[in-house]
């Protein structure tokens, strides 16, 4: 998958796609972005990320 | 193929191709004067292969492209003896011709729009402009953990919006 996804955008360098210039254009710098609800979970207090366990007492992968 | 045709067909590729060519290149090689010497080799390559060229095995953009690709592959490989890899050497491909087509880039448009700002964000930064997970962690001012967890969120949800390209 990520293979096919770097020769893709590899293939966007040359070819210059109209509609996938648009979103490559509109995407801007990373930046002042918010921790999501579930990751802000993973912060306590103190600011140190710590696991977070779910009922079987696994790591919570949003995946 | 009749010269005259050749000569048409060339200037027609010239026209059409080469502004592709040289924006190709320069997204891969820093230095202006080697990209120059690139363009010029990838488009002597054309010139002397069209004669040979048949449509019926592949798109002219696909053939063009896959000259510029493995110049740019040669490239890279000549200068690996004295220097570290650079990331923006192009991965070679088993199957091009599946890969570059125009309809698939234009999926892989409107299956980016549906993904979330940050996923988004992440996955045209790591394989657009090649940056690595840390620097992007580093440029959003986030753990590199985190972005690493968006970038596998952006694959899984690009993979359910359009599955094996």
């Amino acid at each position: 998958m990520e293979k096919r996804l770097r020769e893709l955008f590899d293939y966007q360098h040359f070819a210059k796609n109209k509609l996938l210039d648009d979103v490559i254009k509109e995407t801007g710098e990373p930046g002042g972005w918010v921790l999501s609800d579930d990751d802000m979970a993973m912060v306590n207090a103190a600011g140190e990320p710590e696991a977070h366990r779910s009922k079987k007492g696994l790591i919570d992968e949003d995946e | 193929m009749k010269t005259n045709e050749n000569d048409l067909m060339m200037e027609r590729i010239y026209k059409e191709y080469y502004p592709k060519v040289v924006g190709y290149v320069r997204s891969k090689v820093s230095s202006p004067d080697d990209g120059e010497d690139i363009c010029s080799n990838i488009m002597m390559k054309v010139m002397k292969g069209l004669p040979g060229f048949d449509p019926a095995k592949a798109s002219l953009a696909t053939w063009i492209f896959a000259i510029a690709r493995n110049a740019v592959i040669d490239y890279y490989r000549q200068r690996k003896a004295y220097e570290e890899l650079d990331e923006n050497i192009p991965c070679a491909s088993d199957d091009f011709e599946t890969i570059f087509k125009e309809d698939a880039l234009e999926e892989l448009a409107h299956a980016l729009r549906k993904l979330s700002e940050q996923e988004r964000t992440v996955i045209v930064l790591h394989y657009y402009r090649n940056m690595t997970l840390k620097d992007i962690a580093s440029s959003a001012n986030m753990s590199y953990s985190n972005i690493k967890k968006i970038h596998a969120r952006g694959l899984l949800h690009l993979k359910s919006e359009i599955g094996q390209f």
